[in-house]
């Protein structure tokens, strides 16, 4: 079990029976969570959307005024493409057509009533460990991205100051041609590097530190 | 989001004593699109079966003669402890929060409670399962990129080496 999960993820209950509201909010305290907000009344359900911004949320799916699937509607324009958003429905209500329904408008999982605190825990922290895991892949990948085009800019520069460095000077070309081939080499592995980022990637080190060193020690 | 055929093509082992049971699952499994799944109802052959079709995830029922869900769960450690994330999807009647517990530590990820309800089977097995294969992506890109990295590092090596040989060997003047 990943404790940083239980320690930073903000969840937002959403059930209009303050008792359910108490009992859930229990739960998660004893199983550590920190970050959690209730409304029972889901009129202002988006508002706490966001200013909270949780990670996840447990929405009953029997409310006045707007129920459970009204909330699921208004919440698919406030949340981000390519993002996976986790809505654990609570329901007694356990018919096939309710369920499905449920799903088709973004629940990621079912919690019964009443409420048992062992399924409680294991379900949003299983939700929550999924969006952790798309969270990582996802960043990991911008990081690396963002590295990867600094990194093949400083070696074209590097590669053009050789030429041109190389001609006012008037260096014989077979002197420079293993510099020029390590450059050209060094910017295929890099961009070898950004197309695997693209696949979705997690990143370590960093290409673009040495680069940049060479260009900016041949530009002095 | 992680595409359904990766997860469709994952190695399901069922294990459950009533036939019916095993019946019940096959044919929620095949209707949800999954091809590469197997059962027994013998808890005791789970470990050969386990060597032989290397499963994705486990759906275990916990009471069961001779060798119950626990004791199998407790055979399995091993297992589980060499893979980065093996999901156990435990099926129970039994619903004491004492049972809940115990399974848990044993390596249970989650739970369907009997009579199987199809839409939650479907669900909490495409869930567990993408689970498993988001940590296999992170952990194959991670090895990839590892490795690139430190062939990019080697040859920004033999860059600064070259680069070095020719400015101060005296082809290059630096200005």
């Amino acid at each position: 079990m990943d404790k940083s999960i239980i320690l930073n993820s903000r969840i937002l209950i959403v059930d209009d029976q303050t008792s359910n509201v108490l009992l859930l909010e229990r739960i998660l305290q004893q199983g550590g969570y920190r970050n959690v907000t209730s409304i029972t009344d889901s009129r202002q359900v988006i508002d706490q959307f966001r200013i909270f911004q949780p990670d996840l949320i447990v929405l009953d799916l029997m409310m006045p005024k707007v129920d459970g699937y009204a909330v699921m509607i208004q919440m698919k324009g406030w949340i981000p493409d390519h993002t996976y958003f986790p809505i654990l429905v609570i329901t007694a209500d356990v018919s096939r057509p309710a369920k499905q329904k449920a799903l088709s408008l973004g629940a990621k999982d079912f919690l019964t009533k009443p409420v048992d605190a062992a399924e409680v825990l294991l379900r949003i922290y299983n939700l929550l460990e999924t969006r952790k895991l798309y969270q990582c892949i996802q960043e990991q990948n911008k990081l690396l991205v963002g590295q990867v085009q600094p990194a093949l800019q400083n070696l074209n520069v590097a590669l053009a100051e050789t030429e041109r460095v190389a001609q006012e000077y008037n260096i014989p070309t077979c002197q420079i041609n293993r510099l020029r081939n390590a450059i050209v080499e060094a910017a295929t592995t890099i961009e070898v590097l950004g197309q695997a980022a693209d696949n979705h990637s997690a990143a370590t080190g960093d290409p673009s530190d040495p680069v940049l060193l060479i260009a900016e020690s041949h530009g002095k | 989001m992680m595409h359904t055929k990766i997860v469709l093509n994952s190695r399901i082992l069922i294990v459950d004593d009533q036939a019916a049971n095993v019946l019940l699952l096959e044919r929620i499994l095949q209707q949800s699109g999954y091809r590469n799944v197997a059962s027994l109802t013998d808890s005791r052959r789970v470990m050969e079966e386990f060597r032989m079709f290397q499963p994705d995830l486990l759906l275990l029922d916990l009471m069961m003669p001779r060798v119950d869900g626990y004791a199998i769960m407790t055979q399995l450690r091993e297992w589980i402890a060499d893979e980065t994330y093996f999901p156990i999807l435990v099926i129970t009647a039994d619903v004491s929060s004492a049972a809940k517990q115990k399974a848990l530590s044993l390596g249970a990820k989650d739970f369907l409670t009997k009579p199987i309800d199809t839409t939650e089977a479907t669900l909490r097995i495409y869930n567990l399962l993408e689970t498993r294969w988001l940590y296999r992506e992170l952990h194959a890109q991670n090895q990839v990129l590892t490795e690139q990295v430190r062939e990019s590092q080697q040859q920004l090596e033999a860059l600064r080496a070259e680069f070095a040989r020719i400015t101060q060997g005296g082809g290059l003047p630096i200005r």
